[in-house]
């Protein structure tokens, strides 16, 4: 029996200064976990706020709509119909890719949900709808719309830029408040192990009291406690990560039809690929705070020690 | 007798290889120990004004050769342990100067007095045994703070506590260990890294007369061997019996060092 707990004398997790019952293995990483499942949650919106305002600003941004009313009307300058000369003139401008009408049907299925089906039927004096693509970078297109009110009066051009620039702010600005939130996420979590270290300081006090007096050093004890803090912060961090996994891929399914980037395949792990890289660096996040909260505060309290 | 059991490694580690200096008559070692118009106050933590509170130590004025042993009497109050807790650098005294070691306590550099620490032995009256650890881990403190190998650790560590009689008790815990056998633990510990200075605080309070007497023999061995020795005890009778200088203490201020 005594051979046996002889065995045990190791120094390999050798724990002088009884850290593992004034560090609880169980509050600790509860709540560093529940930080880790936040961080997780604000990155998620971080990314997805970034993605969305690229996605935005390269695609509806890039885009423009032109009304002709009455389009087979003779144009008011230069010959053919009104919609020619408007087709002629967008194709002519640079940095226009392309610019097409829509058809008859296309116009009939937008004014259906409105008209019903008897949309086809009612010969309405509908404007021609020009779906113009501008090339990457031009989203201005100064002097267009004179031109072609002048050519066919009546033209109307929808710049999508003016929305789209206010969607874009809006999504940095939701990118800025998940960085703001993922900064308080990480300092809760650094106060949470610099009270537990204070705990532990507390409830171990004698003990470090010895050691110091023994000839510690304070990175010795501190490193004993970083140790520790590290250790169970990386727990947690690894249970809050692996919590917010499903969440996160439940999120990922429910923003897929609204163009989450890489989602759009919608398959079981459609989550974006910063989102992948960043999930496993979250408990090497909170393993960092723990280490250096710990040490921190260790080496502040140690001060008082001669 | 602990003294008895002293074969092999701890022969070699202690009774083979006095301190240099040790045969030396004490005149002409350099001091071990020096106070000069020492003061120690301590502050008065959770007190309004936070001040300083009443001087403890005042205008202490002795010195204590290499290899030297010195009792250290008074009454409870006198500043025994003040003194003591001065000599193992738990505090730093607020008024004269004080040396240790060959060290400046009173303007050394924070980050060296662990180093010193390393070569000050201390038995405390209530052994201060870190209680989740076992005899053996406990006499093992010093070495792997030091940063021995651990090879060595548990060579000269069980050989040790073999040595004090406790050879079946390395894996237990202070709390199923009687107070001899503590005391023999703490004084295990104390001993293990070879200190240049061993300081002892009233270290027969919890052992009966043989068992004082047994630790007093052990104390004379290792200041024969060169170890610098200061023992703070109440008991009038066992210093009677093993007659050496005192420093006496009254109120604290040195009354008498002879």
């Amino acid at each position: 029996m005594a051979e046996s707990r002889l065995h045990l004398l190791r120094p390999a997790r050798f724990d002088d200064l009884g850290l593992r019952r004034a560090l609880s293995d169980r509050l600790l990483p509860l709540l560093v976990g529940a930080m880790a499942f936040l961080a997780a949650l604000a990155l998620a919106g971080a990314v997805a706020a970034s993605g969305l305002a690229s996605r935005w600003q390269q695609g509806a941004a890039a885009a423009m709509t032109v009304q002709v009313p009455n389009p087979t009307g003779p144009a008011a300058t230069g010959l053919g119909t009104r919609l020619d000369r408007v087709l002629a003139i967008l194709r002519g401008q640079p940095g226009i890719v392309s610019a097409d009408p829509a058809s008859r049907q296309e116009l009939d299925a937008l004014l259906r949900p409105w008209l019903g089906d008897a949309v086809g039927k009612l010969a309405l004096p509908l404007p021609a709808v020009i779906g113009v693509k501008l090339a990457n970078g031009h989203t201005r297109t100064a002097g267009l719309a004179g031109r072609l009110a002048a050519a066919a009066p009546g033209t109307l051009v929808e710049s999508h830029g003016i929305w789209v620039r206010r969607l874009s702010t809006l999504a940095r600005s939701l990118q800025a408040c998940a960085g703001a939130a993922l900064l308080v996420v990480a300092a809760v979590a650094a106060a949470v192990v610099a009270v537990a270290t204070r705990a532990g300081l507390t409830a171990r006090r004698e003990a470090i009291e010895i050691i110091h007096g023994l000839g510690a050093t304070d990175s010795y004890i501190a490193a004993r406690f970083a140790g520790r803090a590290t250790r169970l912060a990386a727990i947690g961090g690894i249970a809050g990560a692996g919590a917010a996994l499903p969440v996160l891929l439940w999120l990922a399914s429910l923003a897929a039809p609204f163009g989450l980037p890489d989602a759009a395949d919608q398959s079981p792990l459609a989550l974006p690929t910063t989102l992948w890289l960043a999930l496993p660096a979250l408990p090497v996040l909170t393993a960092l705070i723990g280490f250096a909260t710990a040490h921190g505060t260790v080496r502040t309290w140690l001060r008082r020690l001669p | 007798m602990i003294l008895r059991k002293s074969g092999g490694r701890i022969n070699a580690q202690l009774a083979c290889s006095p301190r240099p200096g040790a045969h030396m008559p004490p005149s002409k070692r350099w001091a071990m120990v020096r106070f000069e118009s020492v003061g120690l106050h301590y502050g008065q933590a959770g007190k309004a004004g936070g001040g300083p509170g009443p001087e403890v130590l005042r205008e202490l004025s002795f010195a204590v050769p290499e290899g030297g042993f010195r009792w250290l009497l008074g009454p409870s109050g006198a500043g025994k342990t003040s003194l003591l807790r001065l000599l193992y650098l738990a505090v730093r005294p607020t008024r004269g100067r004080l040396s240790v070691l060959g060290a400046d306590i009173t303007r050394a550099e924070r980050r060296t007095l662990p180093r010193l620490r390393r070569r000050i032995g201390v038995v405390f009256q209530d052994f201060r045994l870190l209680p989740h650890l076992s005899a053996f881990d406990n006499v093992a403190l010093p070495l792997r703070i030091a940063g021995r190998p651990e090879g060595q650790i548990r060579a000269d560590v069980a050989e040790l506590l073999r040595w004090v009689g406790l050879a079946g008790k390395l894996p237990s815990l202070p709390d199923e260990l009687s107070g001899g056998e503590q005391q023999r633990v703490a004084i295990a510990r104390a001993v293990v890294n070879r200190p240049a200075l061993l300081l002892a605080d009233e270290p027969t309070g919890n052992l009966d007369e043989a068992q004082a007497e047994r630790l007093m023999q052990l104390f004379k061995e290792l200041n024969r061997l060169g170890t610098t020795v200061m023992m703070a005890t109440h008991n009038e009778t066992l210093v009677a019996r093993h007659p050496g200088r005192a420093l006496r203490l009254d109120h604290g201020r040195l009354v008498a060092d002879g």
